[in-house]
């Protein structure tokens, strides 16, 4: 399809950029975990430079305290991908001004709008199973601590659940505003706004994962073993739902703007 | 059969207005010409009834079927040309003929070949690349590919030079002959003249006159010139029917409406030395809607 095509550039560079960056740290974990000057510096940075990157106590001691970093980065830049393709998609007619010529083709609106959920799915999903193959190669690899594949497969798999919901938001976004100029600019102030909430939970508390996709799943605990709470599965799931049944009302129902 | 028809279709931006309470109905196999100046609510309506825009209130049907609740089903059988052209600027023309042919499930590829032989469009260059006029090409091929049995144009001849107006036109007559209904919106009362059956005119989102050709040229006005011997006056013409009144001196001009008799025992008042009366065009019909 016209869409997957045109966006298969941009995809393999999001790929490839999640790639480098947990590439980077499972690479330099070898050296650093040996050495206990690093583990000091790290431990001597600020309480809230380490909030902010994601840094935990245990941060070196085993490699699930870096993997957890990883995937918080992975996440964000992830958020972002998720949230450009699905603003992106959803507004691109209007932007390029081929809402007209699209729209007076014998296709409904849903089926228009479902075709472009489905295609922005593929692409993640393309996205997130080859950042995991490489990833998971990277790690056997290069780590010699026991990480199991398990706890791999439960960390990671957050980063699609995050996706799904900044798709959703996106979708929102791209459906609700008339017209966008610039996808960036909607979708970088979106997710950088989460990412921000996300880092006052020593202010707001247990309450902050309610608030912030980057805080409905745990991911140092993930990364530490643990397993995923139900009840925000559901709670991030009933969100991005209703986030994407109200896009797909509002393209319904929504005026395209004159060229 | 009605092709189109709206009824008391109005349309509301906010609170600026669109079109009001506009009903209008085209029948099968008439070529509708729909004139206003700009921003008179042309596109909006053309717009509310591709189901691009909707209705704030009031109802359209195309083919006797709602255009929002049939929308899909109805637009197989529309071609649509916009006054501004915007497509897949990547696209070759052949593509995006291709790729717009792909909606309507048949092949077009020999209409494709026909209609840019005529037009003398080439196939193979970028869209991207096109002239205003070029690409106005591609979405009149884009516009009649699929055979459609209505054919809304919204403002189809700007940047087309003459002859290609001309070929234009007569691919446009050859489609009505074969039974194709048209909606033809525009502010250029010549071409409407040219080719048109029936005219609506529209005036700030209200449609004020909807008459045939002949009714609209022939019947009804009369451009009246008179030359008078004195000085003529202008209050001898307070009766219904009469506009564009002006008096200079001893020329006097007007445009009448109504009973022929009532106007011709007026100036057999007068002491003339010339008389003239004349068809108006459209043009002065049209400025007299708007004055």
């Amino acid at each position: 399809m016209q869409e997957l095509r045109q966006n298969r550039n941009s995809t393999i560079v999001w790929t490839m950029a999640m790639i480098a960056i947990a590439g980077m740290y499972i690479s330099i974990y070898p050296s650093i975990s040996q050495n206990a000057a690093v583990a000091d510096v790290y431990n001597n940075f600020p309480e809230a430079f380490k909030k902010t990157f994601g840094i935990s106590d245990n941060f070196l001691s085993a490699f699930s305290g870096i993997y957890a970093l990883v995937l918080n980065l992975v996440l964000l830049t992830g958020a972002v991908q998720a949230m450009n393709l699905g603003t992106g998609i959803t507004s691109k007619e209007v932007l390029e001004r081929t809402a007209d010529f699209l729209l007076t083709r014998p296709i409904s609106r849903l089926s228009v709008l479902r075709q472009k959920l489905l295609t922005v799915f593929l692409l993640i999903l393309v996205t997130d199973l080859v950042f995991m193959a490489v990833d998971w190669a990277l790690i056997q690899a290069l780590i010699e601590d026991p990480f199991r594949f398990r706890t791999f497969m439960t960390s990671t798999s957050s980063l699609l659940l995050v996706q799904l919901f900044f798709i959703s938001f996106g979708f929102l976004l791209g459906s609700v505003l008339p017209r966008i100029k610039s996808v960036i600019a909607v979708s970088l102030p979106a997710v950088f706004g989460f990412y921000i909430v996300g880092l006052l939970d020593t202010v707001v508390g247990e309450k902050i994962k309610y608030m912030t996709p980057f805080k409905f799943f745990n991911v140092n605990m993930l990364a530490a073993g643990g397993s995923y709470e139900p009840g925000m599965l559901v709670y991030a799931a009933v969100l991005s739902i209703a986030a994407l049944i109200a896009s797909f009302v509002v393209y319904q129902r929504k005026d395209i703007p004159t060229i | 059969m009605d092709i189109i028809e709206t009824k008391n279709l109005t349309k509301f931006y906010g609170s600026s207005k669109g079109i009001e309470d506009l009903s209008l109905n085209v029948k099968e196999g008439e070529i509708l010409g729909f004139i206003g100046p700009n921003g008179a609510g042309k596109s909006t309506t053309i717009r509310l009834l591709l189901s691009l825009i909707y209705p704030t209130s009031g109802s359209a049907t195309i083919f006797g079927k709602d255009v929002i609740k049939y929308g899909p089903e109805i637009k197989r059988q529309i071609g649509y040309m916009p006054s501004e052209v915007f497509y897949y600027e990547n696209m070759r023309v052949q593509e995006l003929l291709d790729y717009s042919a792909s909606f309507y499930g048949k092949d077009c590829s020999k209409r494709i070949k026909e209609l840019s032989g005529l037009l003398k469009l080439d196939l193979t260059k970028k869209i991207d690349d096109l002239s205003y006029g070029n690409k106005k090409k591609v979405g009149i091929v884009q516009g009649l590919l699929h055979d459609p049995d209505l054919i809304i144009l919204d403002e189809p001849t700007g940047g087309l030079d003459p002859l290609m107006q001309k070929n234009f036109f007569e691919l446009l007559k050859e489609e009505n002959r074969a039974g194709k209904t048209i909606f033809f919106s525009s502010h250029i009362l010549s071409e409407v003249q040219k080719i048109c059956d029936r005219v609506a005119i529209i005036r700030e989102g209200t449609l004020i006159n909807i008459e045939s050709m002949e009714h609209l040229l022939q019947n009804n006005y009369k451009r009246i010139h008179l030359t008078t011997a004195k000085k003529a006056e202008g209050k001898l013409f307070d009766i219904p029917g009469v506009s564009d009144l002006k008096v200079e001196k001893n020329q006097v001009s007007l445009l009448y409406k109504g009973d022929v008799n009532t106007i011709s025992r007026i100036i057999a008042q007068m002491d003339l030395v010339d008389f003239m009366v004349g068809e108006p065009d459209l043009e002065e019909i049209f400025m007299h809607y708007y004055t």
